[in-house]
């Protein structure tokens, strides 16, 4: 199982991706909505973290959590990140 | 002859399709002169790829089309279509290669002349379009609000999209790639255009994506067109690729469609090791390329980073009295506070500055069209009308045509809910002095029935169910009042329509709004009023694109009727037909 950082640092990279912002500039702290990433964008996330994780994830995980602190913590209390 | 320099087109054309026997039709309609405007039909070859459908698409279907047009086959129906497509732009001549991975998608009128234009401003120029959806959403999202075929076809048969294919943008509404307007970053083109030697330099499409129907492929090759060295990219405004829905009718078509998008983004994060993601490129723009461009690019939702309203001063107070009105029955003159609202009420937390920005601008493309009310989520825009102004700006142009024609009759509006419709029928004939005609209001003012045995699909959105649907005789005569427009000339007419119309001391009607949502109340309205309607007017249906139930309505009436002028959609809801009238010109 993928450690919680491991799976922080993948989807930084894809956030800055996505958002086309450097990976220093991702705060994991910091409130989606103010990064502008909307609905569609959660589903590309979501089909990311899929794809890290290895199992299947719904798009309204990403939209239940402003950051993506808030996202790891549910993913380590639900036993999918170690 | 493909590979026949003498006889090359300059452009190769190549559409991919698997199972579209219902959509490819009217794509290829839309690649064909005369319906394309200012291209020859020997400057451009078409080849449809299909990838192994059921039942093989011929070339000899579409020979009324007179178009240059090859058809591949290919056996097995693999799951990827993109070596088939990479093999028949290599098999074509055409110094311009063109590219349309979905041939679900219809052209606007202007896209393959203005890419031929483009395409010759350099040798390392790509040409790409927005790629809009057909419906009152992305599709992703409105087929799990309803949209469907039958839906679509609907719209389209009411739209004469053959004779100006420009009024597709009255009925699309939002591009997949392209989320910040026309002249935001692109993720993609799903009619892109380039010079052969650049698609040779590309290798085509990258066969490591083998997904269905090509997966992130087409992101892909933009994204890696768009990375080469000495690039220019244009992109067309007021020209646009419509993604009609396709694959199927399934009832969970909304839900396979986030999953297909999901399952692009894994396999874009394998191949390429990194989400997809929008063009890093500054982008050219040409266009509009006419009048009938220019239209469709002033009125597509997404040109508007303001509210429809909000325009500059001066203009005859008579006008500008009822550009305001408009505005403030929108609430289009406080789509912040209402943004910042519905953020709050769905979710407790406060939302942040660039969040409401966002949700404003979200609020203007669906004041616009009037797509801002989800019964089930009770959700109703803070405004006194949830028409949008698309179908406000109809009413109106069909009042000021009565009036101008001396068209003869009252004005009424059957289901009212807050009354801004009628507000403004009533407020245009203050504007011009009208005294002489009266605005009805035809409505339970306590929401709306409960579905009828045998005609309503047993839709119920009665009070019980839809509190937000029944406002109070009242509250409208109240939201009047506060425009001062209450008086002898606003009548009212409280109960079922039933009831109330066939009896209505109503003589003579210019405008018939009909706002009824049911079988039942749509039928109980032309029923009772459709004879009273003079010639030259107008009868407008509000819900006729949505709700199966109101199109079986006016049709089972126009058929019964033998009616037979022209029925137009307004937007995705509204549709409206003109009687007949002598004075009519031909």
């Amino acid at each position: 199982m993928l450690t919680a950082d491991e799976v922080k640092v993948r989807m930084t990279a894809n956030i800055a991706e996505l958002l086309d912002r450097p990976v220093d500039e991702i705060d994991p702290a910091a409130d989606f909505g103010d990064y502008g990433l909307d609905s569609a964008d959660a589903v590309l996330l979501a089909g990311a973290l899929e794809e890290i994780l290895d199992r299947e994830v719904e798009p309204t995980i990403l939209l239940r959590h402003r950051t993506l602190t808030g996202l790891i913590d549910e993913l380590t209390s639900a036993g999918m990140v170690g | 002859m493909p590979g026949d320099p003498a006889a090359a087109p300059q452009l190769s054309l190549v559409v991919g399709c698997f199972e579209m026997q219902r959509e490819l039709p009217r794509t290829l309609h839309t690649l064909a002169v005369p319906y394309q405007h200012g291209v020859r039909q020997e400057q451009y070859e078409v080849v449809v790829v299909d990838n192994g459908s059921t039942v093989p698409v011929t070339a000899a279907q579409f020979a009324a089309l007179n178009l240059n047009l090859r058809v591949v086959h290919v056996p097995g129906a693999p799951h990827s279509p993109l070596p088939a497509l990479n093999r028949a732009v290599a098999e074509t001549s055409g110094g311009i290669v063109g590219m349309m991975i979905d041939g679900a998608r219809m052209l606007s009128p202007g896209v393959l002349d203005a890419a031929l234009r483009m395409s010759q401003t350099g040798p390392r120029t790509i040409v790409a379009t927005l790629n809009f959806h057909l419906g009152p959403d992305l599709q992703w999202i409105s087929l799990q609000q309803g949209y469907n075929q039958t839906i679509e076809d609907r719209l389209l048969d009411a739209i004469d999209w053959r004779q100006d294919g420009y009024r597709l943008f009255d009925i699309g509404v939002r591009p997949d790639n392209c989320k910040d307007g026309w002249f935001g970053a692109l993720s993609e083109s799903n009619a892109l255009f380039m010079p052969r030697a650049l698609w040779d330099e590309l290798d085509g499409y990258d066969t490591a994506f083998s997904s269905p129907g090509g997966g992130a492929a087409n992101v892909d090759l933009f994204g890696r067109a768009t990375a080469l060295a000495d690039i220019r990219l244009v992109v067309l405004l007021g020209e646009a690729s419509f993604h009609q829905v396709h694959g199927g009718v399934s009832t969970n078509a909304g839900a396979l469609a986030v999953q297909r998008l999901k399952e692009h983004s894994r396999e874009m994060l394998r191949v390429r090791g990194k989400v997809w993601s929008r063009a890093r490129v500054e982008a050219t723009y040409y266009g509009p390329t006419g009048a009938a461009a220019l239209a469709a690019f002033e009125r597509a939702p997404l040109s508007r980073t303001r509210p429809h309203g909000v325009r500059p001063g001066g203009g005859p107070i008579a006008t500008r009295y009822i550009d305001l009105v408009k505005t403030v029955l929108l609430n289009e003159h406080g789509l912040e506070r209402e943004a910042q609202l519905g953020l709050l009420r769905a979710d407790s937390a406060a939302p942040t500055p660039v969040e409401i920005t966002r949700a404003a601008q979200r609020l203007v493309w669906s004041r616009m069209r009037g797509q801002d009310v989800d019964v089930a989520a009770h959700r109703v825009p803070l405004a006194y009308t949830m028409i949008g102004r698309a179908r406000l700006e109809n009413l109106a142009a069909c009042v000021a045509t009565v009036l101008e024609d001396g068209i003869p009759g009252d004005l009424i509006e059957c289901g009212v809910w807050r009354g801004g419709a009628a507000m403004l029928m009533r407020a245009l004939l203050a504007e011009r002095g009208v005294t002489d005609r009266r605005v009805w209001l035809a409505d339970s003012f306590s929401g709306l029935p409960l579905p009828r045995a045998g005609t309503d699909d047993g839709v119920d959105i009665s009070a019980a169910v839809a509190p937000e649907l029944a406002v109070s005789l009242e509250q409208v005569q109240a939201n009047f009042a506060a425009f001062g427009l209450l008086d002898h000339q606003v009548c009212f007419l409280r109960g079922w329509f039933a009831d109330t119309l066939p009896q209505a001391p109503i003589g003579t009607l210019a405008v018939l709004r009909v706002d009824g949502d049911l079988y039942s109340s749509t039928m109980d309205v032309l029923e009772a009023l459709y004879d009273r309607v003079a010639p030259g007017g107008f009868v407008i249906i509000d819900d006729y694109g949505p709700l199966d139930q109101c199109a079986r309505a006016v049709h089972d009436f126009r058929d019964r009727r033998g009616i037979t002028e022209p029925l137009e959609m307004i937007d995705c809801d509204g549709a409206v037909w003109r009687r007949a009238w002598p004075g009519q010109s031909a």
